[in-house]
C-alpha cells in the first residue's frame, strides 16, 4: 500500500473532462512532479487531493483512509499556492502561525516552532515584516514555510516558482529541495517547467489532456521517453514517424521513409503501438567526415547560446537540431554550409508514435 | 520654475467649476448668511452658533442626530458585511440578480420608499398584523414617529452603500486565500473572522463613512417616519427655515452639522490610512 494512492480518478467539468481515469502511487517521503502543458489536468489532480474539488469518479486514499468526504479543513494537508495566497493583514510571524492557531496549539509552543520554520527557510529576521514588505522569492518563502510549520503529512506546491524570474527560480529550485528533504515531507508539485520537475523530483508523472503519459525517475523520463509528446515536451528532441524493418540481432532496423536511422531495441511499451517515432536529443548528433554519415544536409542556421552552439540543418528529414558544446570541432560550422551527421546507435529513442 | 500642468486643469476645469457652482456656492452662502445679525443688523455675528450651543434643546437634537447616524452605521456594517460576502461567493447569474435586489431600494423615489415604509410600520400596517396575529403583541403597534422605524427606514435604502464599498474591496481580494486558511485548518467562522474581515475593513470604514454622513443629514425619512416629534438635525433646519423663517438660525444649523460630519468622515479616514497602510498599497 502507498502513502499516496490515486485510482482511476476522473473528473467532469459539464462535458469537458479535465482528468481521465488517472491512477498514481506517492511513496512516503516521496517528491513528485505532476508535470504537463496547460490543461492537461494537473491542477485539477491537486484540488482534488487537497479536497478544494471533488473527484467524479475513482478514489484517493491517504494514508490508507479515504479522502472522500474529507473537508480541506480536515484534510492535513500543506499547500503552497500560485499566487502565494498570503494573508495580506498579518505579519510573518502571524501568517506562519496561523496554521498552529487553528490547531489551538498553546501560544509558547507555536513561538518555537514557528522560530525554527523561519530558520529554516532563513527569514529568521523578517518575521515583522507584512507581505507587501517583502520580495517575490522571501513570500515564496513565507508561504512553505506557513505550509510544512503544520507538520503535514502531505505537501502540495502548485506552480510555486512560475511567479519568480529566471535567476531568482533556480535558486528557489535549490532551496525547496533542501527545504523538502530536510522537512522529510511526502511532496507533490505541479508545474509546467520541465526544467524545474527534472531538478527537484524523484519522480514525474508527465500528464496530457487528463491522461498519464508516462511515469518515472526524470533520467528514465529524460533518456527513454515513451511517447514522442513526452520526448517532445522533456528538453529538446528531433522527432521522426519510424517503421522498423527486418530484425538484427534482437535489434529492429529504424527507418524513416528510406532513411536509415539505426539499430535499436523497441522498448515493450511501445510494441504493438500502431506509430511508432524514434528521437534523437540535439546534443547525442555530431557532424562526421562526408561518407560516414547517417543523414546529410545543409546548415540554415547557427545560433550562439554561450556554452554552446545550436544548428538547424535542413536534411531529407526536415529540419535537425544539432547542438555542439564547448570542445568541440563542430563550434566553427558556418550557414549555408554542407554537414554531415552521425549519431550512436544506443542515442536513438524508439517510442510510441503521434510525432508531427 | 514649476510649469502649470495645463493639460490635466483644462481636462478637470468643468468639473470643477461645476463643483465651485453647485456645491460650495451655496455652502458658502449658508456660511455668510449664519454669520449674519437679525433683521436690520449689520455686520458679523456668532451669536446664532452661541444660541445653539447653550440651548439643551439643541443639543438633544444633535444628539439624536449623532445616535440615529452611529446606530445606522452599525447595522449596515452588521447586515452590510456579511451581504456583500455571501455575494461574492455566489455564483455567476444568481449573483447578479442578488445585487440588483441589493442595490433595488436606490432605484425607487425616496419619498415613495418612505411612504412605503409609513404604510408597513404604521398601526394598521402588516407589521403591527403580523405580530398581532403571531400573539406576540396583544394592541396594534405603531414603529411611527420612533427612533426604531426611523432607523429600519434609514438602513433599508443605506445598506447599497456599505456593500458596494466592501464589494469593491472585495474585488482586490485574492480568493486563494481563503482556500489556504482551510487547508489550514481555518473554520468557515475563523476564516471570515480572521481572514475576510480584516481584509476588507478599508472597504467597510469607507461605505461606514458614507452611510454615517448620508444618515446625519437625512431629511425626508426622519421628516415622515420620524414625524415632528423626533427632530434631527435636517429636519429643524428645515424648521427653522420655513416654520420659524430664522434663516439664520437654521443656516448655523446647518453648517455646525456640516462641520461635524466633515470632522468624522477625516477621522476614519485618518483612522484606515494609519491602521492599513500596510495591507494595500
Amino acid at each position: 500500500m502507498s502513502f499516496l494512492e490515486i485510482k482511476h480518478v476522473t473528473k467532469h467539468f459539464g462535458n469537458a473532462v479535465a482528468v481521465d481515469d488517472l491512477s498514481l502511487d506517492i511513496e512516503q517521503g516521496e517528491f513528485l512532479s505532476l508535470l504537463g502543458p496547460s490543461g492537461c489536468g494537473k491542477t485539477t489532480t491537486l484540488q482534488m487531493i487537497a479536497g478544494f474539488v471533488d473527484a467524479s469518479a475513482g478514489e484517493i486514499r491517504l494514508a490508507g483512509q479515504p479522502l472522500a468526504g474529507v473537508p480541506a479543513q480536515k484534510r492535513d494537508i500543506g499547500i503552497v499556492f500560485q499566487s502565494y495566497a498570503l494573508f495580506p493583514h498579518m505579519t510573518v510571524r502571524e501568517n506562519v502561525a496561523f496554521g498552529l492557531l487553528m490547531r489551538k496549539v498553546d501560544k509558547h509552543e507555536i513561538g518555537k516552532r514557528v522560530d525554527k520554520v523561519l530558520a529554516l527557510v532563513r527569514l529568521d529576521t523578517l518575521g515583522e515584516r507584512y507581505p507587501k514588505q517583502l520580495s517575490g522569492g522571501q513570500r515564496q518563502r513565507v508561504a512553505l514555510a506557513r505550509a510544512i510549520v503544520i507538520d503535514p503529512p502531505l505537501l502540495l506546491l502548485d506552480e510555486p516558482l512560475s511567479n519568480l524570474d529566471a535567476k531568482l527560480r533556480e535558486e528557489m529550485q535549490v532551496e525547496l529541495r533542501r527545504i523538502c528533504r530536510t522537512a522529510g515531507v511526502t511532496t507533490i508539485l505541479v508545474t509546467h517547467d520541465q526544467a524545474e520537475a527534472l531538478a527537484l523530483s524523484d519522480r514525474i508523472a508527465v500528464l496530457r489532456n487528463g491522461r498519464l503519459e508516462q511515469l518515472g525517475t526524470p533520467s528514465d523520463i529524460y533518456r527513454s521517453p515513451a511517447t514522442a509528446f513526452v520526448g517532445n515536451f522533456i528538453g529538446k528532441m528531433n522527432l521522426w514517424d519510424v517503421t522498423p524493418a527486418a530484425s538484427r540481432d534482437g535489434q529492429m532496423v529504424i527507418r524513416a521513409g528510406n532513411i536509415q536511422l539505426g539499430a535499436s531495441r523497441v522498448p515493450e511499451h511501445a510494441r504493438g503501438s500502431a506509430r511508432l517515432a524514434a528521437g534523437i536529443r540535439p546534443q547525442a548528433i555530431a557532424f562526421t567526415a562526408p561518407g560516414t554519415e547517417r543523414l546529410g544536409g545543409t546548415v540554415a542556421t547557427r545560433v550562439y547560446q554561450g556554452d554552446h552552439v545550436l544548428y538547424m540543418v535542413t536534411t531529407p528529414l526536415g529540419n535537425v537540431m544539432v547542438q555542439a558544446g564547448h570542445g568541440s570541432d563542430a563550434l566553427r560550422v558556418d550557414e549555408g554550409q554542407q554537414v554531415f551527421l552521425d549519431w550512436a546507435d544506443e542515442d536513438l529513442c524508439v517510442m510510441r508514435g503521434d510525432a508531427q | 520654475m514649476r510649469q502649470i500642468a495645463w493639460k490635466p486643469l483644462a481636462l478637470t476645469g468643468p468639473a470643477l467649476l461645476v463643483y465651485a457652482v453647485v456645491l460650495a456656492g451655496p455652502v458658502f452662502l449658508m456660511l455668510l448668511l449664519s454669520l449674519q445679525g437679525g433683521k436690520g443688523q449689520d455686520g458679523f455675528t456668532l451669536a446664532h452658533y452661541a444660541e445653539i450651543l447653550v440651548d439643551g434643546y439643541f443639543w438633544e437634537i444633535y444628539g439624536r442626530t449623532f445616535v440615529m447616524a452611529l446606530g445606522v452605521t452599525l447595522i449596515c456594517l452588521l447586515i452590510g458585511v456579511p451581504e456583500a460576502y455571501v455575494l461574492y461567493r455566489m455564483r455567476a447569474p444568481w449573483r447578479g440578480y442578488f445585487l440588483l435586489a441589493v442595490l433595488a431600494p436606490l432605484l425607487v423615489a425616496v419619498v415613495v420608499r418612505t411612504l412605503g415604509w409609513a404604510l408597513v410600520l404604521g398601526p394598521t400596517g402588516p407589521l403591527s398584523t403580523a405580530l398581532m396575529a403571531l400573539g406576540i403583541v396583544q394592541q396594534p403597534v405603531s414603529l411611527l414617529q420612533t427612533m426604531s422605524g426611523v432607523v429600519i427606514a434609514l438602513v433599508h435604502v443605506l445598506v447599497p452603500f456599505l456593500v458596494i464599498a466592501v464589494w469593491s474591496s472585495l474585488q482586490r481580494f485574492d480568493p486563494d486565500t481563503l482556500r489556504a486558511a482551510a487547508s489550514l485548518g481555518g473554520s468557515d467562522t475563523a476564516i471570515f473572522r480572521r481572514v475576510v474581515i480584516p481584509q476588507v475593513i478599508p472597504g467597510a470604514l469607507a461605505g461606514a463613512v458614507v452611510v454615517f454622513s448620508l444618515s446625519a443629514t437625512a431629511f425626508a425619512t426622519p421628516a415622515i417616519v420620524g414625524g415632528r416629534r423626533l427632530k434631527v438635525v435636517a429636519t429643524s433646519t428645515y424648521e427653522e427655515f420655513l416654520g420659524n423663517m430664522n434663516w439664520q438660525l437654521g443656516s448655523a444649523l446647518a453648517v455646525l452639522l456640516l462641520v461635524v460630519n466633515i470632522l468624522v468622515v477625516i477621522g476614519a479616514s485618518r483612522l484606515v490610512e494609519k491602521k492599513f497602510a500596510h495591507v494595500f498599497e
